[in-house]
């Protein structure tokens, strides 16, 4: 028993020694978080919030950007001797332009790169080498193979040394892959020393004194190198850790990382390492041994989805003590004119207000308007902080499970202040008190027609409004002559696929095919009382295998394999009208998003006399906002909803859904023009013999009206119950691969979607 | 008095759990089965009638009750003969019990696995059936699915109820038996008017036991099916689980407190039959 006493007091004493080590450890730390905490954004907590409010934060400003309008193509983004940002870029008529700041203003100077190089109409990347010269990457393409060159410009820009790395290959072949990739040049840079890095498909280290390559990632083109004086450092292959690599000595991991995405950008400046992703820019002092987030990414351009981050710089910033930062992001997705470049500083503000109210947004599936619009709506509003989360459906979690979670938040009374409702069960939400009747906010809109009429009135009942879409797209036909109005009905469209001599569509694999057609035709399916019609079903499998049967199970493409859970339309109907240029298939349906995704259909239409219009007067609702009734701001929500509605918010176009907002969308599909806007791209037949140039520029202005109208006359939402898609998805594929008779796919489709309508009756 | 004190103590950990695991929640779930989701609205027996009209519901119970009525005599029968007679081998006693008991440790993720090799259309029992020249069957989307859940639960819980049997067997003391084969009364008689009755409290405990891991078979029903399988084994979790997703909290408040009456009642019943029987 005296043994078990002194037992216990030995551990007694030996827990109360290691509580006393840690919370001595914990206070040491505290001068050091104190520091952090003068140097966090935003918190995401209230408590966080509340240690910031007296410290202040680093807040985002648009960078006082030159105008780039006399180029077209920015070829460098660096820092100057003086800490200023400078530019290069070629213009038109191939000059090359050096926007810098003078005296605090923007001025361009031309140099002339062209003689020193002799770069010609080639393609170029300029790069600043740490020993403060600068460098030209050029590639020189042939018909089918590509020639790189680094040339060492003069200070002045009048002469230039090539300083091309004799183990680069001559003459990379496109034809062979394997070698292309291998021997392509994605980036150079240089060290102090002169010692040059280049990216194939991995960083190689080249010594110009001895001509030795060493290669120093072990694979993968995605790892991250930066430079500072004569270090590199650079992401490991898996991006868990930073290596340091010294001319002479073998890299050394000198810290575990972790970036939240594969989007991130790797930095260096002689005190510090920078890492930024979308949660923010992270800063490892090079004497230190922690990590800390100085730029909360949340509500920051830094958090938008599609980005790349390109250029980063670091100041020292006199007025406040501490550093700043230079960010230049490419965003946007798709074509490339919805590409584009944007810059922001973050600057600490000692006097900047801090959020004090915060609220949360949910939603299944990320939404780049919605959050384009918290971006700008905080940065208008200072003391908001807006929290955008969204599901994570690339695991082995289903959309069921998701919502399972996110119920358990609802009924804790912990769930988000606004949901976006796509993918979720709007109508139970609505039957059980979850949302908030939004009336008061937009019926007056809708009333007054502000809003797009066709779209609105499908989220009115009984005068209350529990959801509305911030953007809308429309499933759309373009199809040769002789498939016009085959769409309209699966009798006409099976009839058509068993006639047709060439494939009737193009599909990137057959589940695609698949619920592009259940999205377009859905409503067909059903009984008066929502529950599937047997035989309608039958028609519309028929209708299916028809147009499998002219293109195999593959057709045009490969099956999309990032579908995972994700049943979203968008990525769904995906069908490119390019694909029609080569005269193999007869028609495609996509999802239409933008004027701009009408600039190739237009231009394949005209080429081809070609038809297009609308499947069953469908339209796809994109972001469907509602609002928590539980939500405690509810003024604050209130207030970022109309800003998501107003016509300026409208007005941006994010490439993903026209305005529901009349005012905007009259604005942004007939009133803007880009008539210097052309382009031209190049198709060929499968043996390459034929080949053909089309040339595409913004719709004419009768072409945009007319595309209005259509436009005007979706007045039918898809379904978007990805329970019963998902359900009617598993049952069918099986039919599709002969493995279940379409009777019995029948007989169990119709049986499980009365059970899951019996559940909810 | 302190003896007491001491037992409640002792007890104390255990029923803390239980409290706040399962009754306390349970007390919740019946306090929501009279109000709305959401609101909080009072709606009397508004969700019970709601609920014992359902179609889901209807069937849901329907197939529980069978599977239960099923799985669990069969289940006891079969463990029961089979404990009998490893109490009777001696030398392979403990590798066959331990034997038995494998099933209870593979984890459910590997049992779905299983079920796959086994039941899918390209699963082995098919490719048996195509070589022995007969056709082929789709076990988990025909009303054989059910049997597959019937098969699936004696698999897995067969060893658990052989060691319970084992544990009431070895109760029954030896001079009992051997007076027993004294008066003559051997075999199927010792079986009967012997083993059987001084089984009684043992057999309570497995029947119940029995009940309740018919509601654990949900785990691998779900894996292997999903939210909506066939119709044969959509079980009240099924319900449960999607009625979750659709937030009808009251419904599956509702539900819960209807499915736990009627599990009290029939042990209720069994208790009363038992000390029937002791009497």
């Amino acid at each position: 028993m005296i043994k078990m006493k002194k037992l216990t007091k030995k551990i007694l004493c030996g827990a109360l020694s290691a509580a006393s080590l840690l919370g001595g450890l914990m206070l040491t730390g505290c001068g050091d978080g104190e520091k952090a905490a003068d140097t966090s954004g935003a918190g995401t907590s209230g408590e966080k919030t509340e240690l910031s409010a007296k410290t202040g934060i680093y807040a985002e400003e648009l960078f006082d950007a030159p105008d780039l309008s006399s180029i077209f193509d920015t070829i460098g983004i660096f820092t100057d001797k003086n800490g200023e940002t400078e530019y290069f870029g070629l213009s038109e008529s191939n000059n090359t332009a050096h926007i810098r700041k003078v005296d605090g203003k923007w001025q361009q100077d031309f140099v002339d790169i062209n003689k020193a190089t002799n770069l010609g109409d080639d393609l170029c990347k300029m790069i600043k080498g740490e020993d403060g010269k600068y460098y030209l990457l050029i590639f020189r393409w042939g018909d089918s193979s590509v020639n790189f060159e680094l040339h060492k410009l003069s200070d002045d820009f009048k002469t230039a040394e090539n300083v091309t790395p004799a183990s680069w290959k001559p003459n990379v072949s496109v034809s062979d892959f394997d070698s292309y990739l291998k021997n392509y040049i994605n980036a150079v840079k240089v060290l102090s020393d002169g010692t040059i890095f280049y990216l194939t498909d991995r960083w190689n280290v080249y010594a110009p004194s001895t001509g030795d390559v060493e290669t120093i990632t072990d694979t993968s083109a995605a790892s991250q190198l930066a430079l500072c004086g004569n270090a590199a450092y650079f992401t490991n292959l898996d991006n868990s850790a930073i290596c340091k690599y010294e001319s002479g000595k073998s890299a050394t991991e000198i810290t575990d990382v972790k970036p939240t995405s594969d989007s991130f950008l790797l930095a260096a400046s002689e005190k510090a390492l920078f890492l930024v992703d979308s949660t923010g820019i992270h800063r490892f002092a090079l004497d230190g041994v922690a990590w800390e987030t100085v730029v909360d990414g949340n509500a920051k351009a830094l958090s938008k989805s599609d980005i790349v981050y390109k250029d980063f710089a670091v100041y020292d910033d006199s007025t406040s003590g501490k550093e700043s930062y230079f960010i230049n992001i490419e965003s946007g997705s798709g074509m490339t004119l919805n590409i584009a470049d944007s810059q922001y500083l973050y600057r600490f503000n000692e006097n900047a207000v801090v959020p004090d109210k915060i609220i949360k947004i949910y939603s299944l599936y990320e939404n780049t308007s919605v959050r384009n619009a918290i971006i700008s709506y905080c940065r208008e509003n200072p003391s908001v902080s807006i929290e955008y989360a969204t599901a994570d459906l690339s695991g082995s979690a289903t959309v069921s499970d998701i919502i399972r979670s996110l119920n358990t938040e609802i009924l804790a009374g912990s769930g988000a202040d606004i949901f976006l409702l796509d993918g979720l069960p709007i109508d139970s939400y609505i039957e059980k008190g979850v949302l908030e009747d939004l009336s008061d906010l937009l019926k007056p809109m809708a009333d007054n027609k502000e809003l797009v009429e066709n779209v609105a009135k499908n989220y009115i009942t009984d005068g209350k409004i529990y959801g509305m879409p911030v953007r809308f797209g429309v499933p759309l036909y373009v199809a040769q002559k002789d498939a016009d109005g085959v769409f309209e009905s699966l009798d006409k469209l099976t009839e058509y696929a068993k006639t047709s001599e060439k494939p009737v569509m193009y599909y990137s694999g057959k589940q695609s095919l698949f619920l592009s057609m259940l999205y377009t035709y859905y409503e067909k399916l059903l009984n008066e009382d929502g529950s599937i019609n047997a035989d309608e079903y039958k028609k519309f499998m028929e209708s299916v295998e028809a147009i499998i049967a002219t293109y195999g199970e593959d057709g045009g493409g490969d099956e999309y394999n990032g579908l995972g859970n994700n049943c979203h339309i968008d990525q769904i109907m995906n069908g490119d009208p390019i694909m029609l240029s080569t005269e193999k298939e007869k028609s495609i349906i996509q999802c239409v998003n933008s004027v701009e995704d009408m600039l190739t259909n237009y231009a394949i239409i005209n080429e081809f006399d070609d038809v297009y219009g609308l499947i069953n007067n469908t339209f796809a609702p994109n972001g469907i906002v509602g609002m928590n009734a539980a939500c405690a701001e509810k003024e604050i929500a209130k207030d970022f909803i109309k800003y998501l509605f107003s016509e300026e918010q409208q007005n941006v176009n994010n490439g993903d859904g026209f305005p529901v907002n009349a005012a905007a969308l009259k604005n942004i599909v007939v009133d803007t023009r880009n008539d210097d806007l052309y382009f031209s791209f190049g198709v060929s037949d499968d043996s390459g013999t034929s080949y053909k140039e089309i040339s595409a520029s913004w719709p004419t202005a009768e072409e945009c009206t007319e595309f209005y109208e259509i436009l005007l006359k979706a007045y039918k939402p898809v379904n978007n119950d990805e329970v019963l898609i998902n359900m009617i998805l598993s049952e069918s594929m099986p039919v599709i691969d002969g493995s279940v008779t379409l009777d019995e796919a029948a007989e169990n489709i119709v049986r499980k979607v009365n059970l899951y309508l019996s559940e909810n009756s | 008095m302190r003896e007491n004190i001491c037992g409640w103590l002792f007890l104390l950990p255990s029923l803390a759990g239980l409290c706040v695991f399962l009754l306390i929640p349970f007390c919740d779930a019946v306090g929501r089965s009279f109000f709305t989701a959401m609101s909080g609205e009072f709606v009397g027996l508004e969700n019970y009638a709601a609920v014992v009209s359902n179609k889901a519901f209807q069937l849901a119970a329907g197939n529980t009750a069978k599977f239960i009525a099923v799985c669990v005599p069969l289940l006891l029968c079969s463990s029961f003969l089979l404990s009998v007679l490893l109490n009777e081998i001696k030398g392979l006693h403990g590798l066959l019990k331990t034997a038995y008991l494998v099933p209870l440790a593979v984890p459910v993720a590997s049992v779905v696995m299983l079920w796959r090799l086994f039941f899918y259309d390209n699963g082995i029992l098919n490719s048996v059936l195509s070589s022995l020249g007969l056709s082929t069957v789709d076990w988990m989307n025909s009303d054989s699915a059910f049997w597959v859940l019937v098969f699936s639960y004696i698999w897995k819980n067969m060893g658990y109820n052989i060691v319970l049997w084992l544990a009431g067997l070895s109760a029954i003391p030896d001079s009992i038996n051997e007076a027993a084969a004294l008066d003559g009364c051997t075999g199927i008689k010792r079986l009967f008017y012997i083993t059987l009755p001084n089984l009684r409290g043992t057999s309570f405990m497995i029947i119940v036991l029995s009940i309740i891991n018919t509601f654990k078979v949900f785990r691998e029903a779900y894996l292997v099916a999903g939210d909506y399988p066939h119709e044969s084994m959509y079980l009240l979790q099924h319900l449960f689980n999607n009625w979750f997703v659709s937030l009808d909290v009251q419904k599956m408040c509702a539900a819960a407190v209807l499915m736990a009456a009627v599990i009290t009642v029939a042990v209720f019943i069994m208790k009363r039959l038992e000390a029937r029987g002791e009497r």
